[in-house]
């Protein structure tokens, strides 16, 4: 059981911690803020420890831009063209959705800014294990809010992530990953 | 010359932070724009 709802005066204990606090779902893995940087490189945030992890992230582009992601192993950038991705978004006050898609790339998108900013929620699954790694994102922004999955059709385990601007805007903002704990 | 890509390095194992540019070799192996790139069309 997962949930124990604690009682006035009832002593919380060791084991109380390790079995309530410790199957708490999502777990801290870690986190930057940053400034001005063309890109943001988080290593040795997936491990062995869990198998899926939720990446949050706030940012802020100096200039209209996407936004990329490239998934890292052992602190290198994939290079592979292994990657395929496709992605739903909306401009605000026009009906319907619009699509993209990305074939035999080695990035996939992470959101399109610009200085009012965006926030994504991407999902990774089993970017540790040794098969093929998948993405899900769900994004808002000031002009093009979206939605987008990806496949990364290689068996690498990947530890790291990096996040960056497609061109030379720079980006500014905070990106936190968490580990989502099975029980 | 382009202005240099100054992207910053976080590992989560040893709670390390460094900003510095990127190497040639990393600079060749960034995306090129294609005709699918993710522009919003």
């Amino acid at each position: 059981m997962a949930i124990k709802t604690f009682t006035t005066g009832e002593v919380l204990t060791a084991s109380d911690t390790n079995t309530y606090l410790a199957n708490s779902g999502l777990v801290y893995v870690g986190s930057i803020t940053f400034t001005g940087q063309t890109g943001a490189n988080l290593d040795s945030v997936f491990t062995g420890t869990y198998r899926n992890y939720l990446i949050v992230a706030d940012l802020t582009t100096s200039a209209a831009e996407t936004v990329i992601y490239q998934l890292r192993a052992g602190g290198v950038t994939n290079t592979g063209l292994n990657v395929q991705a496709v992605q739903q978004y909306f401009q605000w006050g026009t009906a319907g959705a619009f699509y993209n898609q990305l074939t035999n790339q080695n990035y996939a998108y992470f959101g399109y800014g610009n200085t009012n900013g965006f926030g994504s929620a991407m999902w990774v699954y089993g970017p540790q294990l040794a098969k093929y790694t998948y993405t899900q994102l769900q994004g808002s922004a000031i002009t093009f809010p979206s939605n987008s999955v990806a496949k990364h059709e290689v068996n690498t385990q990947y530890d790291g992530i990096r996040i960056a601007s497609f061109g030379t805007s720079t980006i500014t903002g905070s990106v936190t990953v968490y580990g989502h704990r099975i029980v | 010359m382009s202005d240099p890509r100054i992207e910053i390095f976080y590992n989560a194992e040893t709670g390390e932070t460094i900003t510095r540019e990127l190497t040639p070799e990393e600079i060749a192996a960034l995306p090129e724009a294609t005709n699918d790139t993710p522009e919003p069309q």
